[in-house]
């Protein structure tokens, strides 16, 4: 299987507020490692932040976003939970041609949403796109509230050799049951969580030591092999990620650095996709990139990717994830209930 | 309720959605949004699709203020207090009407430079509307 990542872009909403201002307010702050977090201005949801992040790739001009052959949209935080939701993206992009993927339901569905993509192209030179938003949501006295941000990625790939600024080198997963670590039932807005943190933590680990160690020995190498790991859940404000990656001999600082959480939020599936876009405008050639992913109720994705020269062209490109990271308004604790819809 | 039945607002996708105008076979002058006779010469409707700029400046605006707007909006309205409406000068030079978002009313200024978005205009029946609206340009090329 040969497939590869053309380009990429993100979206993040322009608005943020700081864990201070909350602090400050609400009287306390319950987000553990998140200083400041995007917030969606009243009329935008999940599919027009996904369509900024399309249009962001078009912007940038490195591929023809209108002649992808197929979109695979992941997010958890749909307006519908019945509905065509692609076909969206695909009709303003002008691709209503494409065949559509819908994924939801998990926190892993961006990166289930890559890797299929990827799988999809592998046995062409078709182009297929993938994007993941999503807005997750809570009550001002849930942490999951507090932790909640918002944002979108975009990914365009190609089956074949040629242009790939990074090859998806292998990927594995890890599915086992896992109960009530996070869950939101049906009819109802917000995620819950029976917050046993020790009990969290445990499975996190579980299934990612055991997703991450299948990945290293197909590929024969050991983690410290990797110039860039995003492993992103804020399970424990994100220390049970770093702890799953020291005890299988890697170092924390490469995961400290990829963690986008603390300055988003929690955007949900979108996270891993938008910590990967930052990491692809901020690696060098030939570099080896893991991106691990979890699905809360026991789901783990790990992929592997290896840089080409071609990330530096995608680096050169204007419209950068470090654009949409710095322009920013902050806001006050009012406007953010006003804008999140939390008084009702 | 400025009420706009779902089959008929399905009827206008390309120009909510993308921004397309219609571009009069016989004289050649672009309507926006859809006319059922062409704005210039008359005729009827015989239009080929053009996909118009997504880029613009603020030509005139004004200010919807706390209860100018249609129920439709009220809920938005609610959220952000009142916004801008304007005149927008797409790069191409038609001038098309269009909602202001992300920007103060005390901040949109004649001659500013916008660019479209697709935003939720409202929700009627449990059907999101989507179409375009126009921002202060955010990141710059």
């Amino acid at each position: 299987m040969v497939a590869g990542i053309l380009d990429y872009s993100v979206y993040i909403p322009k608005y943020r507020i700081k864990a201070e201002e909350i602090r400050k307010s609400w009287g306390e702050f319950l987000g553990a490692g998140v200083n400041e977090k995007a917030v969606c201005f009243p009329d935008e949801d999940v599919i027009t932040m996904a369509c900024e992040a399309c249009m962001g790739v078009a912007k940038r001009g490195l591929v023809d976003v209108d002649e992808v052959k197929a979109i695979f949209f992941a997010t958890t935080s749909s307006h519908y939970v019945e509905k065509e939701l692609a076909s969206t993206l695909a009709t303003v992009l002008g691709a209503t041609r494409a065949f559509t993927v819908n994924l939801g339901y998990s926190t892993k569905s961006g990166t289930s949403a890559l890797i299929s993509a990827l799988k999809y192209v592998s046995d062409s030179n078709e182009k297929a796109l993938v994007v993941a938003a999503d807005a997750p949501r809570s009550s001002i006295f849930d942490p999951l509230e507090h932790e909640a941000g918002c944002g979108a990625a975009a990914f365009v790939v190609q089956g074949g050799a040629e242009g790939a600024i990074a090859f998806l080198e292998d990927f594995a997963s890890a599915s086992y049951e896992a109960l009530g670590d996070r869950f939101r039932v049906d009819g109802e807005k917000r995620p819950r969580s029976l917050d046993v943190r020790a009990y969290n933590v445990k499975v996190l680990r579980q299934l990612a030591t055991d997703c991450v160690n299948n990945l290293l020995s197909k590929l024969n190498r050991n983690i410290d092999a990797y110039d860039h790991i995003i492993f992103t859940p804020p399970i424990d404000g994100g220390r049970a990620s770093i702890d799953v990656v020291r005890s299988m001999g890697g170092s924390p600082d490469k995961v400290t650095k990829t963690t986008m959480s603390s300055f988003v939020g929690d955007c949900g599936c979108a996270l891993p996709l938008i910590s990967l876009a930052h990491v692809l405008e901020n690696s060098k050639p030939n570099e080896k990139i893991l991106l691990i992913s979890y699905g809360y109720g026991g789901g783990c994705d790990a992929l592997s990717f290896v840089t080409t020269e071609k990330v530096l062209r995608a680096q050169s490109k204007d419209f950068k994830v470090k654009d949409y990271l710095e322009s920013k308004k902050y806001i006050d604790f009012k406007t953010y209930l006003r804008y999140r819809g939390l008084i009702e | 309720m400025a009420y706009i039945p779902a089959p008929m607002y399905w009827g206008r996708i390309p120009e909510k959605y993308r921004l397309v105008g219609y571009r009069c076979k016989k004289c050649g002058a672009v309507n926006f949004p859809y006319r059922s006779a062409c704005r210039q010469c008359g005729s009827k409707a015989d239009y080929e699709e053009v996909k118009l700029s997504w880029r613009g400046k603020v030509y005139s605006y004004s200010i919807i203020a706390s209860g100018g707007s249609p129920p439709e909006f009220a809920n938005f309205e609610r959220a952000v207090g009142p916004y801008p409406i304007a005149i927008v000068e797409l790069d191409e030079g038609l001038r098309i009407m269009a909602q202001l978002t992300e920007c103060d009313p005390g901040e949109v200024k004649i001659g500013m430079e916008v660019e479209a978005t697709l935003r939720k205009v409202y929700e009627d029946e449990g059907i999101i509307r989507y179409g375009i609206k126009f921002k202060p340009v955010r990141v710059k090329q």
